[in-house]
């Protein structure tokens, strides 16, 4: 299924708006998104559902040698909708996670083997360096506005999304519409990755949600007040 | 115990980042471009606090780009710096927008109205007369706010489930040490700008209802479930290698 281009609804961006827009920018300065340096295109699937699966366009920056911060939009442009991020650590970092938390986290090493994960325009031997590090890799996505089912708007609970993890899962349509549109091929580039290792102890048997449906949901419950004694205690309730 | 402060925040485990890895980025990034990410434009800083506990109260800098006239993406930090940490993000709308949104969607959406006028979200560096034409339109929007990283808590890494969060919507919910903390670091006065925005308006309609949570505790939780699987033809589920 072709990735649906909807509007988010609403007037286009007025000049005015624009114009205050432009001069807090000129003003501002943007230290934490200015470190994005890297586009990434890949597949994700709900971890509930895999037969949702969503081209998930990442922009990513080291916060140090062991973590990415990645931010995911569901194309490469201007217009683009935020739906989703995702942290990647390496192995080290990710064993040191508690066990109750590694199954929301992902490998990465078939979506990289597989040639499926690439840096759009990045020219393949300076990719493969950054891609064989990639490989070793563990990420957690979550995704919060489902733009498969067409939704205009971010609505719903963030969702925790799983990634490829072996031959068989996406489906070949999307897989060739990205081909396409990019002009890369999945089955050249996995040859020229035949080389890269993954992970150093494999995958870890509680990633990828240990193979079980992980599906997020709202439980409502009594919301602790702020308790400030020398302030009289104030709900949180809309005036 | 009194809430952390932004300023005190323990490093991501890790070693620093290596040149070489650097210069990889640096080499992608004179190549690749960025568009969804050069649409912002703007810095805001405001508190938002757990939709089921008002004792945990984050300073969140919010890094918004406008999708149109109705709608903006705000990415969130715990810090205006390079190395800071990416802890959230926040879609926020028009009232026109948020009055078509489902009412079993609405609770999680919260309105702007009082930070805005109360002075508490600002836009750092910016002067009064432009940051206020903008104010003017926030104070009328609604947003729906997740935090994934529970920096507050000391987390070193993101760990848990994503977080709905809540807005001040009243005087005598944020904690004047976290206030006093604020102002002092960006030189500004929460009772100052009160005054400056005593014209501005929320929105047309009132706070919806069923804004703000509609007053109740809202927690994601985890479900283990059955996996449905792509059903492709030779079909093959997810399970590690």
């Amino acid at each position: 299924m072709e990735p649906l281009h909807a509007s988010v609804p609403g007037e286009k961006t007025k000049i005015t708006t624009s114009l205050v827009d432009t001069a807090s920018a000129a003003i501002q300065t943007f230290g934490p998104p200015n470190k994005i340096h890297q586009h990434l295109c890949v597949f994700h699937m709900y971890a509930d559902d895999m037969t949702r699966q969503v081209e998930a366009h990442h922009y990513c920056c080291n916060v140090n040698e062991d973590m990415r911060q990645c931010l995911i939009y569901d194309r490469p442009e201007p217009d683009a909708r935020l739906i989703g991020v995702e942290y990647i650590v390496t192995e080290d970092l990710f064993l040191t996670l508690p066990d109750s938390e590694k199954p929301l986290w992902h490998s990465h090493e078939y979506e990289v083997k597989s040639g499926v994960l690439f840096m759009p325009g990045v020219p393949g031997p300076v990719e493969r360096q950054d891609l064989d590090k990639m490989a070793k890799t563990y990420g957690k996505a979550i995704h919060f506005w489902q733009v498969d089912k067409g939704d205009e708007l971010p609505l719903g609970l963030p969702h925790v999304m799983m990634a490829l993890t072996r031959d068989g899962q996406l489906y070949p349509n999307l897989a060739r519409d990205m081909e396409n549109r990019y002009g890369v091929t999945f089955e050249k580039e996995k040859m020229n990755r035949a080389n890269m290792e993954g992970l150093a102890h494999g995958v870890h048997p509680k990633a990828n949600a240990a193979g079980i449906g992980l599906k997020t949901v709202l439980r409502e419950i009594e919301c602790k007040p702020s308790g400030i004694s020398s302030l009289e205690p104030v709900p949180r309730a809309p005036i | 115990m009194d809430p952390v402060h932004a300023s005190i925040a323990p490093e991501v485990p890790g070693e620093k980042t290596k040149v070489g890895t650097s210069l990889v980025d640096t080499a992608a990034a004179t190549i690749q471009s960025f568009g969804p990410t050069k649409q912002i434009h703007q810095h805001l800083c405001a508190f938002h606090f757990y939709a089921d506990d008002m004792t945990r109260q984050v300073e969140a800098h919010h890094y918004c780009g406008h999708v149109n006239e109705d709608m903006r993406q705000c990415l969130i930090y715990d810090r205006p710096d390079a190395d800071a940490r990416l802890i959230g993000l926040e879609y926020i709308v028009t009232e026109e927008l948020f009055l078509t949104l489902p009412d079993t969607e609405k609770p999680m959406w919260h309105s702007h109205e009082y930070e805005v006028k109360s002075g508490v979200l600002f836009l750092p560096g910016v002067p009064g007369p432009v940051e206020r034409k903008d104010l003017e339109k926030v104070a009328k929007t609604y947003g729906k706010t997740i935090h994934f990283w529970q920096v507050d808590k000391g987390d070193e890494l993101p760990l848990g489930l994503p977080q709905v969060m809540m807005a001040l919507t009243r005087d005598g919910q944020l904690y004047p040490n976290l206030a006093k903390d604020v102002e002092s670091r960006y030189g500004v006065s929460f009772e100052k700008e009160r005054a400056n925005r005593a014209y501005m308006e929320g929105p047309t309609h009132g706070i919806h209802p069923k804004a703000n949570a509609a007053g109740v505790g809202l927690k994601t939780v985890l479900r283990e479930i059955e996996c449905k699987p792509s059903g492709h033809p030779e079909s093959v589920p997810r399970i590690f290698v």
